[in-house]
């Protein structure tokens, strides 16, 4: 009895443990992961910096892109480079800062970036440029303030304020004073999922940095 | 943290093969599905129960009551939360967190099973091992990783249900396994981990 038992319980124990085993070992998440879910918006700042002291700014007609990017990136991302530069300015300009142009002596320099490379970041400062776009060909630029965060994968969209008030001119060096950083937006190749989700990328920058403005 | 691995598979390896004189024992081995709940800092980082959770262990039974055995398992939880803003120092960053954790162990365990005329052994018992943990935090695209070799207290009670007469049976049990001074970040790592599973051997 008790052998006729065991010939029958044993193969019914080792099949379900066969799919305990299955089942439980998984490393797979158990959640789901959409594209939308990868979208971060990371802003930096300076501390020492007020920024009510600053009224006006300019920024360049062009968009810096990465120079590893193909060209048919280049010109696919272009196309949206109107929108992101009106809804920049339209926070600014929600914040009382002033547009002006480069004969203006503007307060800051505000430079708009797409990079598509992946990279590992210092805060999310990058190296392998430097804006001649303020009038000072040959400065460097760099946000001394910045803490190690992580990496980032590709797509991002960046755009900074510079301090043009207080330019080293014996360093030849451009303090960066803002930093956002809209990451996860070319994830998609949806255009008008991209274009709503840059946007809103762009605003949420603003949201989160409430010690902007001239007030 | 990996000489308390070395002290466990030495541990593991004294109670399997070793050959006792004084005591008639009896042997049975487990394999358990675990439902893991984690409870104190470490609920601040992952709030949910998992299900994927797995054990193998061995047991022998002395005639006293006294058990020795060990086992060896896995653990992982998982998290995607909703879109959040966090601020740390000057940076502030707004996505989605994905948090994810695995808890690999090997311990070595004693206890006290009651022996009763029925098929079922109340018992209870302490594992005591090492802990080897993978934490993993993707926050929209940044991610980082986190490995870590602990030593742990696991105490434990639950049941042995014998089927009569078939060499098999089933095990339901709850454990509280701690990871003591997990991380710079957490003191402790604890969660709950309720088994139920399969015995064989008898």
């Amino acid at each position: 009895m008790k052998k006729s038992m065991k010939r029958i319980l044993l193969p019914v124990v080792l099949f379900a443990m066969a799919g305990i085993i299955l089942s439980a070992c998984s490393k797979y998440p158990t959640y789901t992961v959409n594209t939308e879910d990868l979208d971060m918006v990371w802003t930096e700042y300076d501390q020492s910096v007020n920024f009510a002291e600053f009224k006006t700014y300019y920024v360049p007609d062009t968009l810096l892109l990465d120079s590893t990017m193909s060209a048919e990136d280049k010109a696919y991302i272009q196309e949206y480079y109107e929108n992101i530069l009106e809804e920049i300015n339209s926070n600014l300009s929600a914040l009382n800062y002033t547009r002006v142009d480069s004969s203006a002596n503007p307060d800051m320099g505000l430079v708009i970036s797409i990079i598509t490379q992946t990279n590992y970041v210092y805060s999310y400062s990058y190296w392998w440029y430097y804006p001649p776009y303020w009038g000072y060909p040959g400065y460097g630029y760099s946000y001394p303030w910045a803490t190690y965060m992580g990496s980032y994968e590709e797509g991002a969209l960046i755009f900074d304020l510079a301090d043009l008030r207080n330019i080293d001119h014996q360093n030849k060096n451009i303090n960066g004073i803002w930093s956002a950083l809209c990451g996860g937006i070319l994830t998609n190749s949806a255009s008008t999922q991209i274009s709503k989700r840059l946007l809103n990328g762009i605003d949420q920058a603003f949201v989160q940095s409430p010690y902007l403005g001239t007030e | 943290m990996k000489k308390y691995f070395l002290i466990s598979i030495i541990a593991l390896c004294a109670v399997f093969f070793a050959n006792p004189v004084s005591a008639q024992m009896d042997t049975h081995w487990e394999v358990q599905w675990n439902i893991s709940v984690p409870t104190g800092e470490f609920e601040d980082f992952i709030n949910e129960s998992s299900v994927r959770g797995i054990e193998f262990g061995g047991t022998y039974h002395f005639e006293t009551g006294v058990t020795l055995g060990g086992a060896f398992g896995y653990a992982a939880f998982f998290k995607k939360t909703g879109r959040m803003t966090i601020d740390y120092q000057n940076n502030t960053v707004t996505a989605v967190h994905f948090r994810d954790m695995f808890s690999y162990f090997i311990m070595a365990q004693g206890g006290y099973a009651y022996q009763t005329d029925f098929p079922v052994s109340p018992y209870a018992r302490l594992g005591i091992g090492a802990y080897y943990t993978e934490m993993l935090t993707q926050v929209g695209l940044l991610y980082w990783r986190d490995e870590n070799w602990n030593f742990g207290l696991r105490p434990e009670v639950g049941a042995l249900i014998e089927i009569p007469n078939s060499g098999v049976g089933f095990v339901v049990n709850a454990k509280y396994n701690t990871l003591f001074n997990y991380s710079d970040n957490y003191d402790n790592l604890s969660y709950w981990a309720f088994g139920v599973g399969f015995i064989f051997g008898f």
